[in-house]
């Protein structure tokens, strides 16, 4: 049986944090359009990344030998709290501070960590995460993408799709199988950094329904990579993704991607004193699920600062916090359309229909809603 | 809290609040013996003061006994009666004896006489407590003995609710000269109460997957079954911590409003649809009365409901958060919910 999730309160050293994240922030996020802020964690900024970098505020959990500030993942929670919580463009250096520097921290070479994690600190380095192919999406075990051993390294054949801002990172870190064929599941599969502007490699964007283009294909022809490109043990990929899940599923990311649009919302119902009682109990039930989501996300937090994978509870966070994600744009227009022939402003709605047609990709992200329930009926003991 | 305080507690409702006691309770008989046996063991006062006699647990502490009292549908009011008997020692009034019952918002009478529908646990309790039922505008609550009551059951089978009525409360009464926020109270002992609850209906309803077989395997096997018991258990933990969030003690005996309002509207929103996956997992068997099923979720459907829906409970967070001048709803959440605590 599964354990509970027991409230938990951030420690203090942890909260000193917060304030000056929350006015760095707020100097920034004041002259960002509430279309550009409604993309939340999928907003690409580098320079906003360098900044933050500068502060010291990239690859915090990261040692301070590799340029990191060694502190725990309660002081991680802060940071990005204030990030997501406003709403900043953190995409450009998001996955290499939440899976890649730590995944590099704990399976990399010397060499590996020395080169890598400082860059990562400096928000030098942007990675991107190689998963889902043509073929494979939620059975990622039948990835067909190889990587086969030479002379001097690791000669890498393949495809990979889906990848979010691969046209804009300088690195990939991609599973790939390096021993056995797709019916070899679990075994034989192998993590391995790739330099993204090596020869043979093909970027290639794809639109996405709103006309961003973050999604990428990714085609691999014959790219030499060297020996070092190996990240972790041979053979060992799969156990090494799914430790980076803990990571990846449990964080605000996962309940606060609305924020910025229902932030905006509330304003616009305070300014108009247009909230019925429909109205002000919606915005409850949102506030409630809010709630209760950020305590589960704290808890789960404290069971990794205590070096925990709890990958679980992660997608108990996940599962209803995508949920709720999705829920609020439909509430939202909902409610604005419960008055016929109102003047919403534009801002308002084009913000609104951004998040209502990118909300689908919340629960496909990071592991689909069906994927994630069937890892729970496993710690359940239904199979 | 000491871990062991909660495991004898556990065993001793294991002992004492079995699925035939419920049964028997539901069905008329007296909850005399049970309530005995409660106040022997000592976890009566569990949230009364050390110095007078008590183990001195506050809300907080006190949320686990909360749930365990929900995990084994306890047929007599403990939840409520803890922090009703710590009020009155704190508020120096003579300790009542039998359990005492938190009655809903009361209907007031121009002759003073107080009616209180639907009490949870009114069949069962000797005193109700009722909020706001002073004769002035004061927030004070008034004691009342269900003996000078007069008692009208509702009719709902197995239910523990009465409706209660006193034509001249004053003379029996006890006023306490409290501030409390009653409904809040009651809502986070029920919120705590109805996780426990879904804990069970959780464990039992994992328990019967797996034994159940159909098409040659145990049901559980089934996705379309795995999918559902996975939503089940989201939200059993989403409710439990939801209700601990509530029984943060805020102010003395009382917890922060809002918070109690999150306790309740996200624990009564999960309950339905618990119950309902609850029961279509368990098919016909589910609700036989022989089965124990129903003890479980005939107590969550009453519960849901009890001192507010989470329609009511949400209202009351949604004007929170309109009428604050917070900048984000960061800035509303953090502060409300999450209050930092000094480092000691």
């Amino acid at each position: 049986m599964m354990e509970p999730l027991a409230l938990t309160s951030i420690p203090a050293y942890a909260e000193a944090l917060r304030p000056a994240v929350r006015e760095f922030v707020k100097m920034y996020t004041a002259r960002m359009p509430l279309e550009q802020r409604a993309r939340s964690w999928m907003g690409f900024d580098a320079d906003f990344s360098r900044r933050l970098a500068e502060r010291g505020w990239v690859g915090v959990t990261l040692p301070k030998e590799y340029g990191g500030a060694g502190l725990d993942a309660f002081s991680r929670f802060v940071l990005i709290e204030e990030l997501l919580g406003n709403s900043t463009p953190v995409a450009a250096h998001w996955i290499a501070d939440r899976q890649s520097g730590p995944l590099i921290l704990r399976y990399g070479t010397q060499a590996q960590k020395d080169f890598h994690l400082p860059r990562i600190c400096r928000a030098e380095s942007f990675f991107c995460i190689g998963m889902s192919e043509p073929q494979s999406g939620s059975d990622l075990a039948s990835v067909r993408t190889r990587a086969t051993r030479t002379g001097s390294g690791w000669k890498l054949n393949g495809q990979k799709i889906w990848t979010t801002n691969a046209h804009r990172s300088q690195y990939m870190i991609a599973l790939v199988r390096t021993s056995g064929t797709a019916d070899d599941r679990h075994t034989g599969l192998s993590q391995i950094i790739i330099d993204l502007s090596l020869p043979g490699i093909t970027v290639r964007q794809i639109r996405d329904l709103t006309g961003d283009a973050h999604f990428n294909e990714v085609f691999f022809e014959d790219v030499e990579l060297g020996d070092d490109a190996l990240i972790g043990s041979e053979g060992s990929g799969w156990d090494q993704v799914t430790a980076e899940l803990a990571f990846e599923r449990s964080g605000p990311e996962r309940f606060y991607s609305c924020i910025a649009m229902f932030d905006v919302w509330l304003n616009y119902l305070r300014e108009n004193h247009s909230a019925d009682s429909w109205t002000r109990e919606l915005a409850g039930r949102i506030v409630t699920h809010l709630a209760v989501l950020r305590a589960m996300s704290v808890a789960v937090t404290e069971k990794l600062a205590r070096g925990e994978s709890p990958i679980l509870g992660a997608a108990l966070v996940k599962d209803l916090g995508t949920e709720l994600e999705q829920h609020i744009p439909f509430a939202i227009s909902d409610a604005l359309a419960r008055h016929p022939g109102q003047a919403v402003p534009d801002g308002l709605m084009r913000a609104l229909a951004y998040v209502t047609q990118i909300c689908p990709t919340y629960s496909l992200r990071g592991g689909t809603r069906e994927i994630l329930r069937g890892m729970i009926a496993r710690g359940l003991g239904l199979r | 809290m000491d871990s062991i305080l909660y495991d004898s507690f556990e065993r001793l409702l294991t002992d004492i609040s079995t699925p035939a006691v419920v049964r028997e309770i539901e069905s008329g008989t007296s909850a005399q013996l049970l309530w005995q046996t409660i106040v022997e063991s000592g976890f009566a006062d569990a949230m009364v003061a050390e110095d007078s006699g008590g183990a001195n647990m506050d809300l907080s502490d006190a949320f686990l006994l909360f749930f365990l009292c929900g995990r084994h549908v306890l047929p007599v009011p403990l939840a409520q009666t803890l922090v009703v008997r710590n009020v009155c020692t704190v508020s120096g009034v003579d300790v009542p004896e039998g359990p005492i019952a938190i009655s809903s918002l009361p209907v007031v009478a121009n002759d003073q006489t107080i009616e209180c529908r639907s009490v949870p646990f009114g069949k069962v309790a000797q005193w109700v407590l009722v909020p706001h039922a002073g004769p002035s505008d004061t927030p004070r609550s008034v004691l009342l003995p269900a003996t000078t009551a007069e008692l009208t059951e509702t009719g709902v089978r197995g239910s523990l609710q009465a409706h209660l009525s006193w034509k001249n409360p004053l003379s029996s009464g006890v006023v306490l000269e409290d501030d409390l926020q009653w409904m809040e109270i009651a809502a986070v002992t029920t919120a705590a109460q109805m996780a426990g609850a879904m804990d069970t209906v959780l464990n039992m309803t994992v328990k019967y997957a797996g034994e159940r077989s159909q098409f040659g395997r145990p049901i559980g096997k089934f996705q379309a079954v795995q999918q559902q018991l996975s939503v089940l258990a989201e939200l059993a933990i989403a409710s439990r911590i939801a209700a601990e969030l509530g029984c943060q003690e805020a102010s003395p005996c009382a917890p922060n409003p809002i918070a109690a309002a999150v306790a309740k509207a996200r624990t009564s929103e999960a309950a339905g649809t618990i119950v309902s996956i609850a029961h279509a997992v368990h098919a016909a068997m589910g609700v036989t009365e022989e089965y124990d099923l129903q003890n479980y979720t005939r107590r969550l459907n009453e519960w849901r409901t009890d001192y507010g829906s989470a329609g009511y409970w949400n209202r009351r967070v949604g004007d929170a958060v309109l009428s604050s001048d917070a900048l984000s709803t960061l800035e509303f959440m953090l502060p409300t919910f999450f209050p930092v605590t000094a480092p000691d």
